[in-house]
């Protein structure tokens, strides 16, 4: 039942229940209650936390990046597969040689602002990332690294001249959150700091208002080249507690949610006012074990880990639909190079294997604690909190499994600043670890967690025979050949067993039902199709 | 509060497996037989939790009032007995320590210093310690000139000395009373730091973590997080009810 | 008196200086680099040396925190480490939220304070006057913001009168109201419950006093006695508790505030601290701690107009 606002000037606290035939008409935000006649096209969407900016090159955190993808867009879009398909550029091409990539960009595409989008514009954003030092440095290095130059060839055609030759040049470069296009003549107007702030893009919503802290309103684009929304407008509104945004939901003071937990996702899939939707997202969790310090050195003791822990169970008890058990720790389960079940050196939970692989090892059990050389088993076991799904509470488990095995585990749970700081250094003895990407190539997984040198290589493993693999696989674009090649290096991840697998993270949404047009992807979601509808499912 | 702390020593009676006892196979289980409270989001039984829970509180509660209690006491009498440019520059301390409102400087010490069981100590404590200096100071500044004190002096003893013997007996009843209502407000402040995710570390049940994790299942297990809610509710009123008693006890001109 | 204001004003300023002064060294002891929290964990460490430098990160403590003074001088809060926008606009457009929940919660806690203390001081003694001092009691003893889960789970949940969290609008505006009652009441009940037991033992304390029995004795109803000639004395020590909570719920806001996504200054402190935007929490913190000050000045001014003893020099 949706409580309406009879007309306004009533006392606070009198309300009437009333079934709302049309939907929620708004929200408590912009008090528009006591509409009657069509539905105001007006959704409301529960951010994680507020928005920073839209600076594309800047963009860092998953709530601008959304809400930046509803206004901006790039030359190459993602289909629900995770697939390339035209974006700003209606085809592209590469080159024989694999070092030319040639845009064919849309024609008759203007920007909110009335300006053009054309080939000098995409130039001067490519250019911003690759010379101007005025502006954000964090993609430069990367991009640096790939992209030799990019030229104008006409008005409508643009060349990206690659260093050498990359499969995942696509991932990498266009569809990152720098690859978001805006108008260069806005940018030259506002200035940088302003522009920043009210970002000017091509896509089907126009930027209109941020109220920071309480909502970020868009408003459908009129005049967009592709398929024009129904809605009015779109609002952000920062909701950071999973609690309270299922209560909005449930209440109708949202449309959208994307932060609910298991229980939460099992109840409300009786609730006939709402539906929820869970997909295999591109994002992989699992445990770092550092095998540079004692007694993790000892490739036994690593894989009686793997052994010692029964993953699944864990993950389908305190997870249910919101994540998948995964096969191999680091390759997302809806990537195409993601192992079979079986085909890789996977462990299954045998805490005698794991017994005897200690024994093996030397590890003795004496008065219930493994001990070795006189010393005991001891280590610290790191986990942030909040920042992945149920990282404390597997955390948790994980110590309980562990200590029955006789270890001594120490279990430190950190806030993420200085998390990451100590992570990145490498300074653990295990820790819970995540990484995302908005696509499900392999190398974007692969070669930074593990290759030599690797940004995401914090224990700074180093197995060269896994590198060659790994720089073949991005040298060439047979598919068959990549496929072998990341076959046997996610089997060897697991056999050197520094990773211990947990899970695959689900994306969740959970919608009201008059909410209609909504696609749930494991991509970066677009909005463009939304309008509020009628209450039958 | 003689309950409580039975509830409290005998946690190890009430769940003799420990606090980490998990089952994964009974999570989130309503009140039961078994489970007097229900269980937790990993099968723990929350009856056991809160009671080593309690044992937490008031440990943290008691030391941290004791760090706050303490340094307060020195600079207080420090300032009271020695005046002049000491006090000027210890109360100028104290002075900005109080522009913190409430929880805040709490709040930014654990962060400086990292979660976990003594930062949170030290955190709490200091948020206490302006409290007590700027009592001990203004009882001691009363205390100072009186006869006995002076006549202390005249024989020579030393400082410490005559702050130690002559001095304290006759200001602990106010600083007893404030120690027993500050333990109320430590616990409360442990509490939200908990809640905010800067508390101990698992497996220590501490009652506002509790409430942190138990929200989430509010309407699917509520007694996950209504329960530690009772609890610390329980318990600071328990030291309320000790301080105003203490008060009219032992000082009855004394106001909050 | 504007110059006792002015003196008071002039003293609390190495106050500030020292407030700024812990702020800084708390937040620059923390472990967590900014630069790595920005760039985030998949950065190369080359990157995040160039950020320290952009940032001045690499510079000595004492250097640092001289420049931060400097531009402190001159108005200049800094710039957000996180979104590279300046920390006066980021703050001084949700500084005006946070002040609105506190006056609000204090205007709550205190009628619901005085109106309680006052019943339970006339009808001492009586069911009314345990069950309000219990309730008092029970007020301040639960901490703030599990009294908001409960009511945003009673309210917002399963009688849907009210919105759940966010802020729906000005105060003139019903949806405003709407949405700052939860928060304001989980905020203010704690200094509600204090409110009212210092009122009641303050006026029954002034019930006992000569002039009271005088003015009984004269045959003046029991209304005028209390309202006209108790309360209005017995108001003394509560006004100063009141100004001393407006501060304390200027600072307990941070956490109420978390749990309704109120848009205020709490939230802010909480996730800068956890990004380490030090230029956020500095300036955050000395706000407060600023606001703090004042409200201390302006109960002394009140102080004064309620307690005719009091003389400024």
């Amino acid at each position: 039942m949706l409580l309406k606002r009879l007309g306004a000037g009533v006392l606070a606290l009198v309300f009437v229940a009333g079934c709302s035939g049309g939907g929620s008409s708004g929200t408590a935000d912009n008090g528009g209650g006591g509409k009657s006649g069509p539905v105001a096209q007006d959704v409301v969407i529960a951010n994680v936390t507020d928005i920073v900016q839209f600076d594309p090159l800047d963009i860092q955190d998953a709530p601008s990046s959304l809400v930046a993808g509803q206004v901006m867009e790039q030359l190459v879009d993602r289909d629900k597969d995770g697939k390339a398909k035209p974006g700003l550029a209606e085809r592209w091409t590469t080159s024989p040689d694999g070092l030319t990539w040639t845009f064919e960009l849309r024609k008759n595409v203007k920007f909110h602002d009335g300006s053009d989008f054309n080939a000098d514009v995409v130039k001067w954003h490519y250019d911003r990332v690759l010379y101007d030092k005025a502006a954000p440095a964090r993609f430069r290095k990367q991009w640096s690294d790939i992209i030799k130059e990019v030229k104008v060839v006409d008005p409508y055609k643009v060349d990206i001249l690659l260093k050498a030759p990359n499969a995942a040049f696509l991932d990498l470069v266009v569809t990152t959150n720098g690859g978001f296009i805006w108008s260069k003549a806005s940018f030259e107007k506002l200035g940088a700091k302003q522009a920043a702030l009210q970002p000017v893009g091509t896509g089907p919503f126009k930027f209109k208002e941020w109220v920071p802290g309480q909502k970020v309103i868009l408003e459908a684009n009129k005049d967009y080249w592709g398929e024009k929304s129904k809605l009015n407008t779109l609002v952000f509104r920062p909701i950071p507690e999973s609690n309270t945004q299922v209560i909005e939901l449930e209440t109708g003071g949202a449309h959208l949610i994307t932060k609910l937990g298991q229980e939460d996702v099992t109840r409300l899939k009786q609730n006939k006012e709402v539906k929820v939707e869970t997909v295999p997202a591109y994002r992989v969790r699992f445990l770092e074990i550092n095998a540079s310090r004692p007694p993790f050195t000892d490739l036994k003791v690593r894989q009686a880990i793997n052994y010692a822990l029964d993953t699944k169970a864990m993950v389908t008890s305190l997870l249910g639909d919101l994540a998948t058990p995964s096969e191999s720790a680091l390759m997302p389960v809806a990537s195409w190079a993601h192992p079979q079940a079986g085909a890789t050196t996977a462990y299954k939970p045998d805490p005698n294997r794991a017994r005897a692989l200690l024994a093996e090892a030397g590890w003795q059990l004496e008065g219930g604690k493994l001990m070795k050389d006189g010393k005991p088993f001891k280590f610290t076991l790191y986990s942030p909190n909040g920042r992945y799904f149920m990282d404390k509470e597997i955390a948790e488990v994980v110590k309980n499994q562990l200590t029955q095995l006789g270890m001594q585990v120490d279990l430190k749970v950190m806030e993420w600043a200085p998390y990451t700081d100590l992570t990145a250094k490498g300074d653990f003895d295990i820790c819970f670890l995540g990484w995302n990407q908005s696509t499900n190539e392999p190398s974007i997984f692969l070669d930074p967690l593990v290759k030599t040198g690797g940004r995401g290589n914090y224990a700074k493993f180093s197995d060269k025979e896994l590198d060659g693999w790994l720089d073949a696989a991005v040298a060439t674009t047979d598919q068959a050949k990549r496929l072998e090649l990341y076959g046997k290096a996610v089997n060897r991840v697991a056999e050197n067993a520094w990773y211990v697998p947990l899970y695959n993270e689900s994306k969740v949404a959970a919608t009201r039902v008059e909410l209609k047009g909504y696609t749930h992807t494991a991509a970066g979601d677009s909005y463009d199709t939304l309008y509020l509808g009628g209450k039958d499912q | 509060m003689i309950l409580l702390l039975l509830f409290a020593f005998a946690a190890p009676l009430i769940g003799p497996e420990g606090m980490d006892k998990q089952d994964l196979m009974m999570r989130l289980k309503p009140p039961s037989a078994k489970f007097l409270l229900g269980t937790d989001q990993l099968g723990r039984s929350i009856l056991t939790r809160l009671a080593y829970g309690g044992q937490y509180s008031l440990k943290v509660g008691l030391v941290s009032v004791a760090i706050g209690a303490g340094i307060g006491i020195l600079v207080g009498a420090l300032a009271g007995y020695y005046g002049g440019w000491v006090d000027k520059v210890l109360m100028g301390l104290v002075e900005i320590l109080l522009a913190f409102p409430g929880i805040l400087l709490a709040i930014a010490i654990v962060a400086a210093l990292g979660p976990g069981l003594v930062n949170v100590m030290i955190a709490v404590g200091i948020r206490g310690m302006p409290t007590f200096a700027r009592l001990v100071r203004g009882q001691v500044l009363s205390v100072r000139r009186r006869e006995y004190v002076e006549a202390a002096q005249a024989l020579g003893s030393a400082d410490g000395r005559i702050i130690a013997r002559h001095i304290f007996p006759n200001i602990m009843a106010p600083v007893i009373v404030l120690a027993s209502l500050d333990i109320a407000s430590a616990i409360l402040s442990v509490a939200s730091l908990s809640f905010l995710g800067l508390g101990s570390q698992p497996p220590i049940p501490d009652w506002g973590g509790m409430i942190d994790q138990g929200r989430q299942y509010l309407r699917t297990a509520w007694w996950v997080g209504v329960y530690p809610g009772l609890a610390i509710m329980m318990t600071v009123l328990g030291f309320n009810l000790l301080g105003d008693a203490l008060r009219d006890l032992l000082d009855p001109r004394l106001k909050t | 008196m504007l110059k006792y204001a002015a003196k008071k004003l002039l003293a609390s300023l190495p106050v500030l200086l020292g407030v700024s002064l812990l702020v800084f060294l708390i937040m620059h002891l923390t472990p967590g680099d900014p630069a790595a929290v920005i760039l985030g964990p998949d950065a190369d460490q080359e990157s995040v040396q160039v950020l320290r430098t952009k940032l001045g990160l690499d510079q000595p403590l004492p250097v640092q925190y001289a420049r931060y003074l400097g531009r402190l001088a001159h108005g200049d809060l800094g710039v957000s480490i996180r979104s590279n926008q300046p920390v006066s606009k980021e703050l001084g457009s949700r500084y005006p939220f946070t002040m609105e929940l506190a006056v609000v919660s204090l205007v709550i806690s205190v009628v619901l304070g005085i109106g309680a203390g006052v019943i339970a001081a006339v009808k001492k003694g009586s069911i009314g006057d345990t069950l309000t001092m219990v309730t008092a009691l029970v007020g301040v003893s639960a901490p703030s913001f599990w009294i908001g889960l409960m009511l945003m789970m009673l309210f917002s949940y399963y009688l849907r009168w009210l919105p759940a969290s966010g802020r729906g609008g000005p105060l003139w505006t019903l949806a405003g109201w709407k949405t700052i009652l939860l928060p304001a009441i989980a905020l203010g009940l704690g200094s509600a419950a204090t409110i009212a037991r210092m009122t009641r033992s303050s006026l029954l304390e002034v019930l006992n006093q000569d002039f009271i029995r005088t003015a009984r004795a004269k045959g003046l109803p029991e209304r005028v006695v209390i309202f006209r000639h108790a309360l209005s004395n017995a108001m003394i020590p509560v006004v100063t508790i009141v100004g001393l909570h407006l501060g304390f719920l200027l600072g307990g806001s941070v956490i109420v505030e978390q749990v309704f996504a109120w848009p205020g200054i709490g939230t802010q402190v909480v996730t800068a601290i956890g990004n380490r935007d030090f230029p956020v929490v500095q300036a955050a913190v000395l706000m407060i701690a600023l606001s703090f000050v004042l409200i201390n000045l302006v109960v002394d001014m009140v102080y004064g107009m309620v307690d005719p003893r009091i003389r400024y020099d």
